[in-house]
């Protein structure tokens, strides 16, 4: 069978030759552990079962133990051939990572975490491409994500290759999965580790340094990890208790500053800062906030950065929240236009705007909300609509935009309030 | 690569034997058998067979009886068979010619393959019209799943990947081949689609047959949607969305009426909305509109 699933990759590799002892490359498995001894179990023998191990490529184990208060130990025990590291005090998921890639002798590091687990086909369809491909630093991929709250998901369902730093720095949303990553080990020496100061966002903290450094490719076609998310988890809970949202502008700024002084490095900046604030008033919406907060993240952000109106990724939550607003209110037009006040007067400070440009984005609101209206409350969309159009100077001069709108409003839109979830993350 | 066809059947001795004439007239790229994972039939399937064993010399009549259900039949099938590679037909249905090579070829590349369904053959114009063709020319897909999806009959794997997935559960009478789809893709394996092999695929054709046939997909659909969707009761604008099909549906009655293709749509939709009801009930999901 591993030979059929190495072939149903899109990636395959032709090498059926095993390579000789010596020429066989060494990855190094780095397992950070903290109080999941069960989980743990699972996770090492997902690593164990790695398919063409000894044949493609050799294999060292190492499981950090972050100083866990529970039987981790007896767990690691049970395996004779990995190689256990006990921490003498705890130092957090990022120390203890360190711990492990530093003791590491391979070649190439794969991450996994103790709640993870590889796929037994992992190594055997990324370690080839690596061997074959020296100018890329990393590979990464997909992950099925399980848990009780969240659909079944592959995630992420694209990401970008070759030079990826523009890439990764305009995405905020987290769709990086570090057990899907295979990564070459020098690669930590030269852009530095883990930043221990740093909880939840790490992982997009070193990316975004490796990626500054060194192509990335990305795999798709079908999972090589699986992820469990969970609302208990680590990764939620840093969004819920604002960790996350203190943290990912930060990351972002100081890779912002690895880029020149150009205008198209401004252009970047741009739009990596509006997806920093998409992001958050992403997380703010799903991680139980809602409607109220999300409105206020928005509003700040724009009182800081008039300029974020221009931006697409932002606009889009402006929309979102507007439509919010008009459905759970018995006056729609009302609550759009008081929100759309409290935007020119967050905006006001910056004279880039003319008053034709602001109208313009009042139209863009409720056109938005007349269109989640129709699927909520019919009745009201047909006037939500009439004072779109009424309200978009924009509609006045251009029939196709006009065109355009009817027929949004006419299909009746796929809803995906509900059928889209909280991002996955694996906590 | 040997290929055992695996095919599971109650009663259907009025129709394997056309499945079995298409199977005896394939090329086939090497070793091959059938096997016949027979689920309790009471016909004189035993005799149908007999009159291929000339012509299939390696046809194997396997009592899979112990549990009703095809999903038993067929993990008994694949227990019993000594390929590497595994192909699932029905006994309803037939293989058009270039089908077995054309699966072999696609379960050296990938471990995970599925044909093309064709219904022109052995359907009346008023039944195609009405149930719509799925799988004709790409893999079916429902929204809340992040894999597609065929239906069993269709279906080529690697035996290995079959058994480290456990076979196909035996619990749901229908909609196994979609979990089962699901939790192999979950492995990593990915179904890819041979258009090269093509099945003709027999639709029910009694208006009863169709409405409980519907019903019962919508039913498990619910299931799925319970089980991968991490689906609530309330999600009321699913309620909604169910409420306004109900509408449009009944809106539409006396057009359909006045039609046989508008009768046998009727029976179908109707067993839909039937189904989709009793699977939220039954699972505690809202009912998920896939169509």
């Amino acid at each position: 069978m591993s030979q059929k699933m190495a072939e149903t990759h899109p990636a395959k590799t032709s090498k059926d030759v095993a390579p000789t002892s010596s020429a066989r490359p060494l990855v190094s498995v780095v397992i950070p552990t903290y109080k999941r001894a069960q989980l743990l179990r699972k996770a090492i023998i997902s690593a164990l079962a790695q398919e063409r191990a000894g044949e493609l490529f050799d294999m060292e184990i190492i499981v950090v133990d972050d100083c866990s208060p529970d039987d981790t130990a007896q767990i690691a025990a049970e395996f004779p051939q990995i190689h256990y590291l006990r921490l003498s005090k705890n130092s957090g998921a990022s120390g203890a990572r360190n711990a492990g890639i530093k003791c590491a002798k391979g070649k190439y590091v794969a991450l996994l975490d103790d709640d993870d687990e590889f796929l037994t086909h992992k190594l055997m369809v990324q370690v080839p491409i690596l061997e074959e491909h020296p100018e890329v630093g990393v590979l990464y991929g997909q992950s099925v994500v399980t848990g009780s709250e969240v659909p079944l998901l592959l995630w992420p369902e694209w990401g970008p290759s070759g030079n990826v730093f523009e890439a990764f720095v305009t995405r905020t949303d987290d769709f990086l999965h570090p057990p899907t990553w295979l990564v070459r080990r020098e690669l930590f020496e030269s852009a530095g580790f883990f930043d221990e100061t740093k909880a939840g966002m790490e992982h997009y903290d070193m990316a975004l340094r490796i990626a500054a450094r060194t192509p990335w490719m990305f795999l798709s076609g079908g999972p090589v990890a699986r992820g469990r998310y969970s609302q208990k988890g680590l990764w939620y809970s840093t969004i819920v208790n604002g960790t996350n949202e203190k943290q990912l502008p930060q990351i972002v700024e100081a890779a912002l500053e690895r880029l020149p002084a150009t205008a198209e490095a401004d252009l970047v900046r741009r739009k990596a800062r509006a997806a920093v604030c998409a992001s958050i008033a992403h997380q703010r919406w799903w991680s139980g906030g809602g409607l109220n907060p999300t409105r206020e993240h928005l509003l700040t952000s724009l009182r800081a950065a008039p300029w974020l109106v221009d931006e697409a990724a932002a606009v889009d939550w402006l929309k979102r929240v507007a439509s919010a607003l008009a459905e759970s209110s018995a006056h729609p037009v009302r609550a759009v236009k008081t929100f759309w006040n409290d935007i020119t007067r967050a905006t006001a400070s910056d004279p880039g705007r003319t008053p034709l440009q602001m109208r313009r984005l009042l139209g863009d609101l409720l056109e938005a909300a007349a269109i989640s209206l129709r699927r909520g409350s019919p009745r009201m969309a047909p006037f939500v609509a009439v004072s779109a159009v009424v309200n978009n100077p924009s509609c006045w001069v251009q029939p196709g935009r006009l065109l355009r709108f009817y027929r949004a409003l006419s299909t009746h839109p796929v809803s995906t309030e509900g059928a889209s979830t909280p991002r996955s993350h694996s906590a | 690569m040997k290929l055992s066809i695996v095919i599971p059947c109650r009663n259907a001795a009025h129709t394997i034997g056309e499945t079995l004439e298409a199977l005896a007239t394939q090329t086939w790229p090497g070793d091959w058998e059938v096997i016949v994972a027979d689920n309790s039939s009471t016909d004189d399937l035993a005799q149908v067979l007999e009159r291929y064993r000339a012509r299939i010399p390696s046809l194997h009549h396997v009592n899979a009886s112990a549990r009703r259900g095809p999903s038993y039949a067929r993990n008994m099938g694949v227990k019993m068979a000594t390929g590497e590679g595994i192909l699932f037909c029905d006994a309803d249905d037939i293989p058009a010619p270039g089908w077995a090579v054309a699966m072999a070829e696609g379960l050296k590349t990938h471990a995970f393959v599925a044909c093309r369904l064709e219904f022109e053959k052995l359907n009346a114009p008023s039944i195609r019209v009405a149930r719509g063709q799925t799988q004709v020319s790409a893999l079916q897909r429902f929204s809340f799943l992040p894999f597609p999806h065929a239906g069993s009959g269709t279906l080529g794997i690697i035996r290995a990947l079959h058994e480290t997935i456990g076979g196909f559960d035996e619990t749901i009478p229908i909609c196994e081949d979609i979990d089962y789809c699901i939790r192999v893709q979950q492995q990593g394996a990915r179904l890819a689609l041979m258009p090269g092999a093509t099945l003709h695929c027999r639709l029910r054709s009694q208006a009863t047959g169709i409405f409980a046939q519907a019903s019962h997909y919508a039913e498990y659909e619910v299931y799925l949607y319970k089980k991968y969707g991490a689906a609530s009761f309330c999600e009321w604008w699913r309620w909604r969305q169910y409420g306004q099909s109900w509408r449009f549906l009944l809106g539409r009655m006396p057009q359909l009426l006045r039609t046989p293709e508008g009768k046998t749509m009727l029976a179908w939709r109707l067993g839909r909305q039937m189904g989709l009801l009793k699977g939220s009930l039954r699972f505690g999901a809202s009912p998920v509109t896939v169509e």
